[in-house]
């Protein structure tokens, strides 16, 4: 008999300010936006429910309309906030991920809830050459909650990384090597932002269905994708969009452009639903 | 040169006016096409339609295809004009006049236009039924 396996809420670890980082890292901008909104949009179709894990002194202003959950223990470190959610919601599994991982994006979340096993303790991405596992990339199963409640009582309490490393973990592997870095420090940040394609901010206009299921006229997006497929990427993180490239045609300032054409800063783009006239 | 024009209007489509405009003493033949408001599609019942044009691109492909299709066929003008906002069931959503020296080439200069602007103008439908919903075409 195979149970439906427990369904799947997201918890977006904001931490709090990072004294390495001298910033609070949930709002780090790699995307043209906070860390933890391009995570709320890339979560919010993949899970029933997406919820902040917020530390209980922090401004939470930031955050208004949003599900926050302050820590309810304080003793385990990055666990104080998968424990909560835990409590919050013990039947559910919790895909649980961190803001300084700036190279997570659609597919690394699809790999990780495809291959997941909900019979283990959490199915985890693991670095190849290192094999230690990335516990703020990962699923923990509602079966996680006796035994970190039972680890809460020791002293010191063990870390996420040993706990997954001698627990029933089901290991995943990153499909490319970038995926799992890390950015900890103001020397990693300005490493990563050397080596990302610059920041750019292009004027996007729909029309007919595109203008539906945005719910917009037109706006600014401010991005790093290089060409028009790359932003339409995008925009299916930030919208339900139903229609896929193959089905629509790109105009870049106003002239039909093949979806490679390269993306310069002011450019108004236009993606073009099947057109119905006459 | 040939004579082009290609129009999107949020005004009723006034076909005589747009025909005497083509009139030509070195034309023989003139072939007018114009698309209405049909009551159905797909079996719903449809109450009327909404036109909504990305303005700058329709207006210059518009103007393309006319050109192309006036030298591919040796017409001397071809004119188009298609509405935009709201088109009540019968009224016209588009037009298309077309002269040439002779009836062949007008006629399939005519059906040339047509079959490239539902193709290529970026201009969407979106329909109203008469139970009161509507949806953007697919």
């Amino acid at each position: 008999m195979n149970a439906m396996p427990p369904p799947l809420n997201a918890l977006i670890l904001m931490g709090g300010k990072s004294t390495r980082m001298g910033m609070d890292k949930a709002f780090m901008d790699f995307h043209g936006m906070p860390q933890w909104q391009y995570l709320h949009f890339l979560l919010k179709p993949r899970c029933a429910e997406v919820w902040l894990s917020v530390s209980p002194s922090a401004d939470h202003s930031p955050f208004t309309g949003f599900n926050c959950l302050p820590d309810a223990v304080a003793e385990a470190g990055p666990l104080n906030g998968i424990i909560t959610a835990l409590r919050l919601a013990p039947k559910m599994a919790w895909l649980v991920v961190a803001c300084d991982l700036p190279n997570i994006g659609a597919d690394e979340l699809n790999h990780l809830i495809t291959n997941r096993n909900p019979q283990s303790l959490a199915t985890a991405y693991f670095h190849p050459e290192s094999d230690y596992p990335e516990p703020l990339i990962a699923i923990w199963e509602p079966s996680a909650q006796l035994l970190l409640e039972t680890l809460l009582t020791e002293k010191p309490v063990p870390g996420p990384i040993s706990i997954l490393k001698r627990n029933e973990c089901h290991r995943v592997y990153p499909q490319t090597s970038r995926a799992l870095l890390n950015v900890n420090s103001p020397a990693d940040w300005e490493r990563w932002q050397k080596e990302a394609p610059p920041l750019i901010t292009v004027a996007v206009t729909y029309f007919a269905l595109m203008r539906a299921q945005t719910g917009k006229g037109s706006e600014q997006i401010t991005t790093r994708a290089e060409t028009a497929l790359q932003l339409y990427h995008e925009l299916q993180v930030r919208y339900p969009l139903s229609l896929k490239p193959a089905s629509l045609k790109v105009a870049i300032n106003d002239v039909f452009c093949p979806w490679d054409t390269p993306l310069h800063a002011h450019d108004k783009v236009v993606f073009i639903p099947p057109v119905s006239g006459g | 040169m040939a004579s082009i024009y290609f129009q999107l209007s949020a005004d009723p489509i006034r076909p005589s006016l747009l025909a005497e405009a083509l009139r030509s003493p070195a034309c023989g033949a003139y072939v007018a096409f114009e698309g209405w408001i049909r009551d159905t599609n797909q079996q719903r019942p449809v109450s009327a339609i909404t036109y909504e044009a990305y303005h700058d691109l329709a207006m210059s492909e518009g103007e393309r295809l006319l050109r192309e299709i006036v030298e591919a066929h040796h017409c001397h003008a071809a004119h188009c004009v298609h509405r935009t906002g709201t088109v009540a069931l019968g009224e016209p959503a588009v037009w298309v006049g077309v002269v040439a020296p002779h009836r062949k080439e007008a006629f399939a200069a005519c059906i040339a236009i047509m079959d490239a602007l539902k193709e290529r103008v970026p201009i969407w439908k979106h329909e109203h039924y008469a139970d009161g919903s509507s949806s953007w075409l697919e």
